[in-house]
């Protein structure tokens, strides 16, 4: 990376590197990691009984981005994406599915976002993917967000890499892989589909405290009082799932 | 949610329980609190999902008419066939920002014309403007 930032070409047309935006140092940076992950991948395959290799990994990745959004678009971002290798086009079939069902049923259990869960059109598909699946919620301003991804790479990057495993008839073969990811987009999706004018609203299933209680008193006899009081209702909110807040806990 | 408690409240045996999510206020036995708290903290993960489901389907509308199609879009998100064509999915951006989100799974394929070329289409798709 050379600049860190992107605008229009006031010559005419596309995008170019900001020249005022040149770093003194350049940067070896990643926007996604197929390039390391497949390149340590074919020394760590080399039979069918290596399959399926499943790695996924949280980290930052960096994207030149010209219009940037807290939490929806950033230069640099957190996520978790998995790569996996299979034996069989059939198999890197059903982990695609598989992961983008994991995302939608996570949206939907966890955050109480609903989306629609589908098919990219071929022409919006991730580079090198033979199908991409995706799911978008729609926010309170009606535009959808795309908050995740999955993708079938068929044997795409196993032949650009040069990965192969010698198949059960002995035969080599290029891997099948997949590969998925969700980043902290995900946290502005949820915190734009349930905030109000007040502020943030969060699902249960993901807020940090549920309860917060607040002693109205006069005296500190006055807090002993009420907390003596409720101790038999706080033990067993302190037994559940749920957390409880309060400045005499 | 919320509870403030004092004295008095302690005395009456009851406590308003305040519900971020609807701003609703609930008088509660100080004795059933847990059992309160936790059923409507469960009740209201379902619910705030349960509102966003309707908000979404509520603002999903489908279209077969370019000019309903221009109309909606500015409201919700669009089901419209489509050509299958990355000419027309351009075009149609160009013309109204919109992009093709996705191929639902659960929208069943229908056959139809498309609502920007009249062209055959095989199914709807979801059109949006988006992030």
């Amino acid at each position: 990376m050379t600049h860190y930032r992107l605008k229009n070409d006031p010559e005419g047309k596309g995008i170019i590197v900001d020249p005022e935006s040149k770093l003194e140092e350049e940067l070896i940076v990643r926007p996604t990691s197929e390039t390391i992950i497949w390149d340590s991948y074919k020394n760590w395959i080399t039979s069918y009984r290596d399959l399926p290799l499943m790695i996924n990994q949280w980290a930052n990745v960096t994207r030149a981005e010209m219009r940037t959004r807290i939490f929806l678009r950033t230069s640099e971002f957190l996520w978790q994406e998995g790569h996996t290798a299979h034996a069989t086009p059939e198999e890197a079939e059903e982990e695609a599915l598989k992961m983008a069902h994991v995302y939608y049923d996570f949206a939907k259990n966890f955050m109480a976002m609903d989306s629609y869960l589908g098919e990219k059109p071929a022409h919006e598909r991730f580079a090198g993917a033979i199908r991409t699946y995706t799911f978008e919620p729609m926010m309170q301003d009606f535009k959808a967000l795309q908050a995740g991804t999955s993708h079938n790479l068929g044997q795409n990057f196993a032949k650009a890499f040069d990965v192969q495993f010698t198949n059960k008839n002995n035969e080599k073969e290029y891997v099948y892989a997949t590969s998925w990811g969700v980043s902290t987009r995900l946290m502005g999706g949820l915190i734009m589909t349930h905030s109000d004018d007040k502020g943030l609203v969060l699902p249960p299933a993901l807020a940090p405290i549920h309860l917060v209680i607040i002693p109205i008193f006069k005296t500190k006899a006055d807090i002993d009082y009420i907390q003596h009081y409720l101790e038999p209702e706080l033990s067993k909110l302190r037994m559940s799932s749920f957390n409880t807040e309060s400045s005499f806990l | 949610m919320r509870i403030a408690i004092g004295k008095r409240d302690v005395e009456n045996g009851k406590v308003e329980l305040y519900k971020r999510d609807t701003g609703e206020k609930i008088l509660i036995n100080i004795t059933e609190l847990s059992e309160r708290v936790i059923s409507l903290l469960e009740e209201m993960q379902v619910s705030l999902y349960q509102k966003h489901a309707a908000f979404t389907k509520e603002h999903t509308y489908i279209v077969d008419t370019y000019e309903a199609f221009k109309e909606k879009i500015e409201q919700g998100f669009v089901l419209a066939h489509w050509d299958g064509t990355t000419e027309t999915a351009e075009k149609i951006q160009e013309e109204t920002k919109a992009t093709i989100r996705c191929l639902p799974f659960d929208i069943p394929a229908e056959g139809g014309k498309c609502v920007y070329s009249g062209k055959k289409s095989e199914r709807r798709v979801i059109f949006a403007k988006s992030y």
